[in-house]
């Protein structure tokens, strides 16, 4: 033989696109794991949400302070959103969680305006048969 | 001095938007974090239905509680609500200032369902409590002294006003210093003492919201004020603006659409605007994407760095004509500047830099220390070297003295000025002058005392006025008056007149114009501020004492509801809990704002009911026998 070697180098290059590529699971990984977080005070907030518009459906009067503030904390948590980084599967994440905070934003105008409005609550219609039917309670002991 | 026992001295830089607090520790100075983590606190105070907030808790809520949430309170503190700049600036803000006695702003607000009126000396000690509490959080003793951080531009009653707010807070002000002074001192720190003679520095601070430009010049540890200049209302919010109109009009181009009348989209993009900004001061450019941020339209653009400084090139190169006008006041040619040294966070834009360092001709600036804390860095020095800390690499700088910004003088006769003690004169300093009377069978003077450098009295500030009256009818000139215009260390004026030629004294002493709080009244925002710091603590047990008993009652709930303890208890006793905490929850919701002790009775009563059965089932004395030994683990 020509004592010559064959030396098995392995390619800069590949080793570097490994590195990358780990590196930008890791950060969709963190991403991920961010709207994540979101996503659980989202889930709480909702629940407010939910328990306001209980409120105004059975026709109680809510304070305009309460819509105000739920709607502060959702508006905090979009900007959360808006300031996570994100790439993939995490991005999609990102904004069905965004739409979902917009929802809830945009139910609470509503249910805001119908608080402010008495005519569109139930509240006025429902103490009107109240009042009927003690009319009547009152009419048949006669 | 300082007294012992009174824990060290603190600086503080008490700024229009945030502040910052530092102490000097183990030969260094510290730069001390918030309970949020961070170095800067904002200098916010908000008042709710239930309790009264400052800094990140106060900011964070804003949005909420506009009305009633105070900032600024530096651009009012001392001026009189005629002030033209308080006209103006009062049109800005959400909350309400109306003119009080002697014209001084009143800030009104909401606080426990009822109105209450505040001075700007008020919120800005509730600012300087916070901050004193966040350094007595960090050294774990109680704080007294501290050295306080002003504009250089500040007027006497200004600064007045800004030590009364110390010592509404209990403080007690050791000195107040001009902020481009205490910048000056943070890096001389650095710098050693390797030049001899006279240094030159130049100030550069671009904040959030304002521009300060100053001139000084230092020699042996005394500071002289040559020049300020700026423009009170010019920092990184306006960069901020410029990027967003810039991205409505792409909004517009792209999508056909104009997000410029939805608050809420244009606070998302401001928001993404300001992160943008910050990212470009380190990188050649970034991204904006913003999902769903009109009408369901995803957001998605680039930014270069060089289209950032292009859209606010012009905002850019206006901050260059102070720092020439400043050097022209100060009579200094810019190759004769030793330092210039940047402050504020908007100076870390590499832009700004640069047009600074090309305007001197390529000159290092020196921006070794976080713009953000400089000024507190060099009031934390101060506040050591006054407090007799021995600090051994400024043994030469044993006291920074401060000068006066602006000349002293009493009217005369013609409505000129006189100047008594011209501007940039070292204090503490007292000037004599005598007087005489201007007409004839004159039997008052009157004393009227004004700051400013214009020649006639109208065009100047009237700080006060005195009268001297009851001498004898004589000729003109005969009549005649000591006045004595006196600065004590922490630039404050007292003015007398002593009636000479009657031989005994007639002296009255102003110490400030009519604006200032009286003694009385400062005593009073005292006590009513021990009153608010009780109020607060109150509000914070009261929570600790309703999130206990809530806890208690949920955790009760799941042990009760939980299959292998829920069994441990008799059924009869397990009825009586389950009643028992459906009431204390129900109770819970409709008594949010129930006083301390009711929660504290309603604890006692539910422990009362259900501790017994729990002890039983935790010793295993009762019906479960071993079992429930075994089972103790699951129950945390």
């Amino acid at each position: 033989t020509d004592m010559s070697k064959v030396i098995l180098v392995e390619d800069p290059a590949s080793k570097e696109r490994k590195v990358e590529e780990m590196k930008r699971n890791q950060y969709i990984l963190q991403a991920y794991e961010a709207v994540a977080k979101v996503r659980v005070d989202v889930d709480k907030l909702s629940d407010k949400v939910i328990a306001l518009a209980k409120t105004v459906e059975i026709g109680s009067k809510v304070e305009d302070k309460e819509f105000v503030v739920l709607t502060e904390l959702l508006m905090v948590q979009l900007l959360k959103l808006d300031a996570i980084q994100a790439d993939g599967e995490a991005k999609v994440q990102r904004r069905i969680e965004v739409r979902r905070v917009q929802s809830f934003v945009d139910a609470l105008d509503n249910l805001k305006a119908r608080n402010a409005n008495p005519f569109a609550n139930g509240s006025s219609a429902m103490s009107v048969t109240t009042k009927w039917e003690k009319f009547d309670s009152e009419v048949g002991s006669l | 001095m300082a007294g012992k026992g009174q824990g060290p001295a603190i600086g503080i830089d008490l700024g229009t938007t945030y502040s910052c607090v530092a102490v000097w520790q183990h030969n260094r100075v510290e730069i001390i974090a918030n309970d949020q983590g961070n170095r800067t606190t904002p200098s916010y105070v908000a008042f709710t239905d239930t309790e009264r907030l400052t800094g990140d808790a106060a900011k964070n809520q804003v949005a909420v509680n506009a009305t009633n949430t105070i900032f600024d309170a530096k651009r009012l503190i001392g001026r009189r609500y005629n002030d033209a700049t308080v006209q103006s600036d009062t049109k800005l803000w959400p909350f309400k200032v109306t003119p009080g006695q002697d014209d001084k702003p009143m800030i009104g607000v909401t606080y426990k369902y009822e109105e209450k009126q505040f001075s700007a000396e008020e919120i800005s000690s509730m600012v300087l409590v916070k901050m004193r509490e966040i350094a007595e959080d960090y050294l774990g003793t109680t704080i007294k002294n501290a050295v306080i951080t002003v504009p250089a531009y500040f007027n006497n009653s200004q600064r007045q006003a800004t030590k009364d707010a110390g010592a509404i807070a209990g403080l007690h002000v050791m000195r107040i210093i001009n902020e481009p002074t205490a910048a000056a001192i943070a890096y001389g720190l650095d710098n050693k003492t390797s030049s001899t003679g006279e240094k030159k520095v130049l100030i550069f601070d671009l904040g959030g919201g304002t521009f300060d430009v100053s001139v000084l010049t230092m020699e042996e540890g005394k500071f002289e004020v040559k020049a300020t200049g700026g423009d009170t209302h010019l920092g990184g919010e306006d960069f901020d603006d410029r990027m967003v109109n810039h991205f409505v009009q792409e909004f517009k181009k792209k999508h056909k659409k104009d997000i410029s009348g939805n608050p809420r989209a244009l606070r998302r993009l401001r928001t993404s605007c300001e992160r943008a900004k910050r990212t470009l001061s380190s990188t050649a450019q970034t991204t904006i994407e913003i999902d769903a941020l009109y009408e369901g339209i995803d957001f998605f653009s680039r930014v270069t760095r060089a289209r950032f400084e292009e859209l606010n090139i012009d905002l850019f190169r206006k901050c260059m004509e102070p720092v020439e006008e400043c050097l022209k006041d100060a009579k200094i040619d810019k190759s004769d500047v030793n330092e210039v040294v940047l402050v504020g966070g908007s100076t870390r834009i590499p832009k700004v830099r640069q047009l600074l360092q090309d305007f001197f001709n390529g000159k290092e600036l020196c921006k070794s220390i976080n713009p953000d804390e400089a000024v507190a860095y060099g009031a934390g020095v101060q506040a050591a070297i006054l407090s007799g800390e021995r600090i051994e690499k400024m043994q030469d700088l044993v006291l920074v003295l401060d000068v006066t910004p602006l000349s002293l003088g009493l009217n005369d006769s013609r409505g000129v000025t006189k100047v008594f003690i011209p501007k940039n004169t070292t204090i503490p300093t007292k000037k004599e002058q005598v007087r005489q009377t201007s007409k004839d069978n004159q039997t008052g003077a009157l004393f009227r005392v004004y700051e400013g450098e214009s020649t006639l009295s109208k065009d100047n500030n009237l700080l006060g006025q005195f009268t001297v009256t009851g001498f004898p009818p004589a000729p003109k000139g005969v009549q005649k008056f000591n006045v004595c215009f006196d600065i004590d260390e922490n630039g404050i004026l007292k003015v007398s007149a002593v009636d000479k030629t009657m031989g005994q004294m007639q002296k009255i002493t102003i110490t400030d114009d009519k604006c200032r709080l009286s003694k009385e009244e400062i005593e009073k925002m005292v006590q009513e501020a021990a009153k608010f710091k009780l109020e607060d603590e109150e509000q914070k047990k009261k929570d600790e004492v309703k999130n206990m008993l809530e806890n208690y009652a949920y955790n009760m709930r799941n042990v009760i509801n939980n299959e292998k303890t829920g069994a441990k208890i008799p059924p009869a006793n397990k009825r009586k809990i389950e009643v028992a905490l459906e009431q204390a929850i129900q109770w819970l919701d409709e008594n949010q704002l129930a006083e301390r002790e009711e929660f504290e009775d309603k604890m006692k009563e539910l422990e009362g009911i259900c501790n017994p059965s729990i002890a039983k089932m935790y010793h295993g004395s009762g019906s479960g026998g071993s079992d429930a030994g075994h089972n103790i683990a699951e129950l945390d």
